[in-house]
């Protein structure tokens, strides 16, 4: 993010004396004029594009990167950086009895932390009100998607099964980061590896053999990829993987989660995109400004559109 | 096996237990003796690699990663302390530790009291509070938050932590006296001289450890530990080696705070 050092005047309404504001100090002081600035002219303060009408446009998304098997104590592991946002996602296994109404299928719990280290927002202590809603959002989205199927966790129905905690933390809390949990969750699936497991009947315990170069253990066989996108919607403006900055200050925030089967199958399997989770919370969407017929309706369309055609870059990044 | 359940977080399982292997699948590395099992030399310390600037919208931040430890570092602050705490002429350093669940290798660390360590946070503050400079700060509380990516053992842990709490603070703008390095050893009775810089495996061997806390800029110390039974000489001998060695860390946290200064253009 570049700044610009450079002073703007004031905002008009105050008085014509020598009040000369730097862009932080504006940003800090009025943040809503700051951002309408930049929206008005069709950009936004860390250089993106706000959405164009038609197509998609890859300056519209913030820099991914993803990184796999950084965390060595972990069976598998994914460090997704989605601009400034980071978090990490450490996959670790245990062993427990299958529930009695579910014989034939493992766990999966997968949590949100969000440490007083990635925000000021956030105190150390239990987890606050925002974790445990993104937490509950990231189980919906994996579960719903059926992306690990529990029934290939077990090991011997009814008496054991593998248990997949994804613990991801984050580490840098800058909007998006249930995109990038998910990303990270997916990331990290594909590179685990569930170690050789057989019930033992005389001891009555699971026996494992480590995974290692000799013994490299069973891939996983996974279901569809799910992936996450996020939406503010500024007035009459939508834009597309907001920053913190701007998703305070969106009357509307959007979250919209699909799913794609590998690009493995069939060209036309593979391009059908399914609809896992939507989320919109805030004021409802108003209609475009220059009077365009069902407007909130248009902008979801739009974001369907850019929704579709982000889960297949995200696709392609991850090598699904 | 954890019986408590969490009700702010999806928890493990009834009956969940971590993975168990056959006994004769599990190598355990033998006590070096003539060498260390990664090939090290007796004094050899891994290479440390250190950036600053990973958490934005904290004052400072440091990232550590130092063989198979990983950890990160954020300072919040100085800031004004609530009304409803007594009116203090220095800062407050409130040090704050927290493993990631998957840190351990070995199991699962249960979020929640499993991943907070409040000794580690102690030896976090009793290192670096005796190096910042407080008084200049009344009413004032600076937050020092740490998450361990992934650990080896306490010994580097703590020296990690050290050290990238000290860049982080550096990179706040806290005033200090100099930055404070970490550093451990471990004394095995199969070698000749103590083992600089720990893994997990040798610590296992030890009969002893310890871990010196200092400012190489001043030649000072602000807190050393010794734990088990040596000899006065041989605690001398480590204490030698061991600041030697923080002086070499010392120009690596350096170099890391100006290339930081660099990247974001103050420098």
């Amino acid at each position: 993010m570049s700044n610009v050092h450079e002073s703007i005047p004031g905002p008009s309404s105050s008085s014509s004396s020598s009040s000369t504001l730097t862009p932080a100090l504006f940003k800090r002081l009025h943040p809503r004029p700051y951002l309408e600035k930049f929206v008005s002219e069709g950009i936004r303060p860390d250089g993106r594009l706000v959405t164009p009408s038609q197509g998609t446009d890859e300056a519209v998304w913030r820099d991914l990167s993803v990184n796999v098997g950084s965390i060595s104590t972990a069976p598998a592991s994914a460090l997704v950086r989605l601009g400034n946002t980071t978090v990490v996602c450490g996959i670790t296994l245990e062993v427990a009895p299958p529930d009695l109404a579910t014989p034939y299928q493992g766990f999966l719990v997968p949590n949100i932390d969000l440490p007083a280290l990635c925000s000021p927002l956030f105190r150390p202590g239990p987890p606050s009100d925002e974790a445990q809603v993104l937490s509950s959002r990231l189980r919906d989205i994996l579960i719903s998607s059926n992306v690990l199927p529990l029934s290939s966790l077990l090991i011997e129905p009814a008496k054991s099964a593998f248990v997949v905690y994804m613990d991801v933390v984050c580490l840098n809390y800058d909007g998006g980061v249930l995109d990038a949990a998910v990303l990270a969750c997916v990331a990290a699936l594909r590179e685990l590896r569930l170690p050789e497991a057989i019930w033992d009947i005389d001891n009555l315990q699971t026996v494992c053999t480590p995974v290692t170069s000799t013994s490299p253990g069973r891939k996983l066989e996974l279901g569809p990829m799910p992936a996450s996108i996020s939406f503010g919607v500024f007035g009459s403006h939508l834009l597309p993987d907001p920053t913190l900055f701007e998703t305070q200050l969106c009357t509307s925030n959007l979250t919209i989660a699909v799913t794609l089967p590998s690009a493995s199958m069939t060209s036309k399997a593979a391009s059908s995109t399914s609809l896992v989770h939507l989320y919109q919370a805030g004021a409802p969407l108003i209609p475009h400004v220059g009077g365009l017929e069902g407007g909130g309706k248009h902008q979801l369309n739009l974001c369907f559109e850019l929704v579709r055609a982000r889960a297949h870059v995200l696709r392609g990044i991850l090598g699904w | 096996m954890n019986t408590v359940s969490d009700r702010r977080r999806f928890n493990a399982p009834e009956g969940a237990q971590p993975l168990q292997f056959s006994q004769q699948q599990i190598t355990i590395s033998p006590a070096p003796q003539t060498t260390r099992n990664d090939g090290r030399a007796w004094g050899h310390v891994r290479p440390i690699f250190i950036k600053t600037g990973l958490v934005s919208e904290a004052s400072g931040s440091a990232y550590i990663e130092t063989g198979s430890t990983k950890l990160v570092c954020a300072v919040y602050g100085p800031k004004p302390t609530p009304p409803s705490v007594p009116f203090s002429s220095k800062a407050k350093l409130n040090v704050d530790v927290k493993f990631a669940p998957f840190s351990s290798g070995t199991r699962r660390f249960v979020p929640g009291k499993d991943t907070e360590s409040p000794e580690l946070s102690t030896a976090l503050h009793q290192a670096i509070l005796p190096s910042l400079i407080l008084h200049q700060l009344p009413k004032s509380q600076i937050d020092l938050f740490v998450t361990i990516l992934e650990s080896d053992g306490r010994d580097d842990d703590i020296s990690a932590g050290v050290t990238a709490s000290s860049v982080a603070l550096a990179e706040a703008g806290i005033q200090m006296y100099g930055l404070v390095i970490g550093s451990s050893a471990a004394f095995i009775p199969s070698a000749p001289t103590p083992l600089l810089d720990p893994t997990r495996d040798e610590a296992r061997f030890a009969k002893a450890f310890v871990y010196l806390a200092c400012i190489p800029a001043l030649g000072t110390v602000t807190s050393t530990t010794v734990q088990g039974i040596i000899s006065i000489e041989a605690y001398e001998q480590a204490l030698e080696q061991c600041s030697t060695i923080s002086g070499q860390i010392h120009s690596v946290a350096r170099d890391a705070l100006l290339q930081g200064a660099k990247d974001s253009g103050l420098a």
